[in-house]
């Protein structure tokens, strides 16, 4: 009887943990969308725009790069885009020399650091993800999601039942 | 050959017994004899600077199917392996270990003393059994390792599991918590055939390379979406020896550990976290070799269809002693576009490695891998991690882990004339440094001390519960 007073305590209260803690954490917007949304391109860039590695985090050895950590760019601190970014544009600065500015070539989803001669410097956008993926600008409730979760709560709770 | 009831109940949560006589058989010895020193060879001469884990094994856990409901391990436990899970994992806090009461000695993968045999080791324990006594009545067995604490009894064919996983990281002093892993898993079983799968939901960054290859709803942005990072239908022949599944799967090479940003894991692109690929997969796990090759027809998860994988991935393990096993992996695929390269077309991009787990004395187990990189725009690469595991009481485990990786430089410098830099045409280096606890059973926490060169020092932690 103990045994199972304990149990069902220790499952509410894992579930609460779960549920509280997962509500008030929150990852911050990364780099790529906040290029994207400010310079309003169709897509984020990929982390190879400035990295080494399509992971990000390691090398940042993109020749457009060097502008941006002069113009006050930080890791993990996405307020210091948006001023590097004004910083690189005030500065007209043109990374591949093909006579387009780095900013001005983001903006037309063209790559800074590609000069375009030998080989295209489109952006290409990411992948699409999710079965029947769309681009979606943030819905408030996803359809597919909500239903799902329904029937998994009513799966539950049915068995639940079930089992008393 | 085991004999069928054994074997039966391996998914059953009944222990096995140990068929020692197959190490004698001849294929075992051919293999011992060409397989293992081959493997060694790859391992130790052509990638010296590589380097791996997997404790289990040091209580002569080598297989994956008796304690997981996949058959290469990873995710949903069967009802044995939540038993052993109580048994070898958690600490006993001055309770006599599990560990120390019923550790295999197997020389297998199945690698578990019967519980029988167990007993007839205790012949005085047996003899105190026989002596007429006052009745006792047997303690019930403790529920809390099942689903949901026991709160939720489950019918003998359905498994269920479920991870919560809290994460925080400090990096440069900027301080992020976040949910890393809020997974259902589960495992329907007639007869034969099985179905099973995971459900769960991620809310990572626009550009994130995680999570996103296993969505099942479709938001592109920051919100909260639904993934599967499994979901198949599978058949066992001979006894579950044999296993042939058809759906999403975790793509079987390397080590399975579950640190999925080891270099080993993101650079071959075969990590748990939504690294799965669809496709048909054949599993073999016999008494001392194991293996499994997935015909890879793509992750449905990624659109459009050019950004694909076509191909196939595999590995093979070999136990080469009671608490140590090789193995070696390969993978070759095919896409129209590089989906994190985006500007590769045509990509064929090939690993192939070794992989070595043992246990070194008693509280230390180490693993090592090592992986050669091809990708078609680039040079070859490699990938590789040493690690070593010492648990100086059960239920601790301190870790400490090498890791190295090149993953190519670009054939001739790549569009951006890039100069060679460490993890691109350089070798570059990591270390972790690592403390987990598990603190009770379903509960674990864990730190993590990661350097890696030309990225900031990080500290990842991490609250893990076991649903």
């Amino acid at each position: 009887m103990k045994q199972r007073i304990i149990s069902r305590i220790a499952c509410l209260l894992a579930a609460s943990a779960t549920l509280l803690v997962s509500g008030v954490s929150q990852a911050s917007p990364d780099f790529p969308g906040e290029i994207a949304t400010l310079l309003g391109m169709q897509c984020p860039p990929p982390c190879t725009l400035c990295h080494a590695s399509p992971q990000g985090g390691d090398m940042l050895d993109k020749p457009w790069v060097g502008g941006m950590l002069t113009g006050g760019l930080k890791a993990q601190q996405v307020a210091t885009v948006g001023p590097a970014l004004g910083y690189v544009e005030s500065q007209g600065t043109d990374s591949d020399t093909d006579g387009t500015a780095d900013v001005a070539e983001l903006r037309v989803q063209r790559n800074p650091s590609i000069t375009g001669t030998t080989t295209p410097d489109e952006i290409l956008c990411p992948p699409q993800y999710g079965c029947g993926a769309r681009v979606s600008p943030r819905p408030p409730v996803d359809g597919s999601a909500l239903v799902f979760a329904v029937v998994v709560a009513g799966f539950f709770a049915l068995r639940t039942r079930r089992s008393k | 050959m085991r004999p069928k009831a054994a074997k039966s109940r391996l998914t059953t949560g009944a222990r096995t017994g140990i068929s020692l006589a197959m190490l004698e058989s001849g294929r075992s010895r051919w293999l011992r004899v060409f397989l293992a020193p081959a493997a060694a060879l790859i391992v130790f001469l052509v990638t010296s600077p590589a380097h791996a884990y997997n404790w289990m094994i040091k209580h002569g856990y080598g297989g994956c199917p008796v304690c997981h409901a996949d058959p290469t391990g990873g995710e949903l436990l069967t009802k044995y392996g939540r038993d052993m899970g109580d048994q070898f994992l958690r600490m006993r806090y001055g309770e006599t270990g599990g560990a120390s009461e019923s550790g295999s000695t197997g020389t297998d993968f199945g690698g578990f003393d019967d519980f029988d045999e167990e007993d007839s080791a205790k012949p005085e324990a047996k003899q105190e059994e026989e002596k007429p006594k006052e009745e006792v009545k047997p303690a019930e067995p403790s529920k809390f390792p099942d689903f949901l604490f026991g709160a939720v009894p489950l019918p003998d064919p359905l498994l269920m599991g479920g991870s919560a996983r809290l994460a925080w990281t400090l990096k440069e002093g900027d301080f992020r918590i976040f949910p890393m892993q809020l997974d259902v898993y589960g495992q329907l079983r007639f007869g034969d055939f099985r179905v099973g799968g995971s459900l769960g939901v991620s809310k990572v960054p626009v550009g994130s390379p995680h999570a996103r290859a296993a969505q099942l709803t479709s938001g592109q942005g920051d919100q909260w979406n639904l993934i599967s990072r499994s979901h198949w239908v599978g058949m066992d022949f001979m006894n579950q020896e044999i296993t042939l599944r058809l759906g999403r799967m975790n793509v079987p090479f390397g080590l399975r550990i579950p640190e999925h940003v080891m270099w080993v894991r993101e650079a071959t692109r075969t990590d748990r976290e939504s690294d799965q690929q669809g496709g048909l997969a054949l599993a073999y796990n016999g008494s001392d070799l194991r293996g499994e090759i997935l015909a890879i027809a793509g992750n449905y998860s990624i659109n459009p269809d050019m950004y694909r994988e076509r191909g196939y991935s595999l590995y093979l393990e070999y136990m080469t002693s009671s608490r140590a096993a090789v193995g070696i992996s390969s993978l070759v695929t095919k896409a129209a576009r590089d989906r994190l390269y985006l500007n590769e077309t045509d990509v064929l991009r090939m690993a192939h490695g070794a992989f070595v787990r043992g246990t070194l004395g008693d509280p230390f187990v180490l693993l090592v891998e090592a992986d050669l990189l091809k990708r078609s725009a680039t040079e070859m690469g490699y990938v590789g991690m040493i690690q070593l595991d010492y648990e100086p009481t059960q239920g601790l485990h301190f870790i400490a882990t090498g890791e190295v990786l090149d993953n190519g430089y670009p054939e001739g410098g790549g569009p951006t004339q890039s100069a060679r830099v460490e993890g691109q045409g350089k070798p570059k280096l990591g270390g972790w440094l690592s403390a987990a606890w598990f603190f009770y059973t379903h509960f674990d926490v864990r730190v993590d001390a990661i350097k890696r060169q030309t990225e900031p020092f990080t500290i990842l932690g991490q609250l893990h519960v076991y649903l």
